[in-house]
């Protein structure tokens, strides 16, 4: 973070962890919608969204069964 | 102020991930789902790798040799299709959101004079760290190839890859800019290291990928990865010119023009000298 002045900084970093945090969360997302496995949601829901979510992840090249 | 700002970078993200979803799913439709088709009728008709592991493709009640009916009545092929071209969207949603994000934070530690150029420079760097880089080391199969045995591995070295991927761009990328170093000197180290960079995670990253059985034929694979590819390529193409587009190329200020001390907002206008002290 090459920041020079305090005026910057004190609006920048804040902003900056969010930022970072929310383009984490976004990350995490595409990862539960395309590799959810029964870890966060019951397996009968997982099972489904896997089911859902086929074709799309075998076109976005995410590795499947 | 700071808030509103940082929701507005967040709204074009998503606009021009969903645009790029979009164009994504049309390609899918288009390109990647006859390959898909004919990859499911061929698992369908008994081959090895599909009867091995107990995986449905819920492609209809006929596929009854290693699967409960409850699990192939799941999700019908026709909805299956629809679910694709929605999940593609929120992907593509997702994703642009986060390359909204980076572009925001990076600023200007990307490479390129404006935040347009710099937002087609970070998605040309995002094809090739999370598109091209997986596609390399655990290239996409269509639905009849795939060992269910090796799906974790596979998974792993999909996302090592990612992220090696991306911690590799970063450095040569940085390289490349190091103000330390004279152009030259830059260009040359940067190539260098991106050459033997890619060299060693082929070879230290670990071979995952499937064999394709013997009743796949050479071409559905090759017609699914070219479409896969293309689709994906687009949706990078699609995302940093639409996120280029809607960019704002100069500070807006509401009073005043913008001064060294005023704009932190935007990091693209600052002199270099200022931002990268």
């Amino acid at each position: 973070m090459a920041l020079s002045n305090t005026a910057v900084a004190s609006n920048k970093f804040p902003t900056t962890a969010l930022s970072v945090a929310l383009a984490v969360y976004a990350l995490l997302s595409v990862l539960f919608l395309l590799q959810e496995n029964g870890l966060l949601i019951s397996p009968e829901a997982a099972n489904y969204l896997h089911e859902a979510t086929h074709d799309a992840r075998h076109a976005l090249g995410v590795p499947c069964h | 102020m700071v808030s509103r700002t940082l929701g507005r970078t967040v709204g074009h993200g998503a606009v021009a991930g969903a645009a790029a979803g979009g164009v994504g799913a049309t390609a899918l439709y288009w390109l990647v789902e006859p390959s898909i088709r004919a990859a499911i009728a061929i698992e369908e008709a008994g081959g090895p790798a599909g009867e091995a592991g107990g995986h449905s493709h819920a492609a209809g009640g006929d596929h009854a040799g290693s699967h409960g009916l409850a699990a192939d009545a799941l999700v019908p092929r026709d909805e299956q299709v629809v679910f694709a071209l929605v999940t593609v969207l929120l992907v593509g949603i997702l994703i642009g959101i986060a390359f909204a994000l980076a572009h925001r934070v990076l600023g200007t530690r990307l490479p390129g004079k404006s935040p347009a150029g710099s937002a087609m420079t970070l998605a040309g760097l995002g094809f090739v760290a999370f598109t091209l880089a997986p596609a390399i080391i655990v290239p996409a199969n269509p639905p009849a190839v795939g060992d269910p045995a090796t799906v974790s591995l596979r998974a792993v070295t999909y996302l090592g890859t990612i992220v090696c991927a991306v911690a590799l761009t970063t450095i040569v990328t940085a390289l490349a800019r190091a103000k330390e170093l004279a152009p030259r000197s830059r260009a040359v180290a940067a190539t260098a290291l991106g050459i033997v960079g890619s060299l060693v995670l082929v070879w230290a990253l670990p071979n995952a990928a499937d064999p394709v059985p013997a009743n796949v034929p050479a071409d559905l694979v090759w017609e699914f990865r070219v479409g896969s590819l293309t689709q994906l390529g687009l949706m990078w193409l699609v995302l940093g010119a639409v996120f280029a587009y809607l960019t704002p190329s100069q500070v807006v200020t509401r009073t005043s023009p913008p001064t060294p001390m005023r704009i932190g907002r935007r990091r693209h206008l600052q002199p270099a000298s200022v931002a990268e002290v």
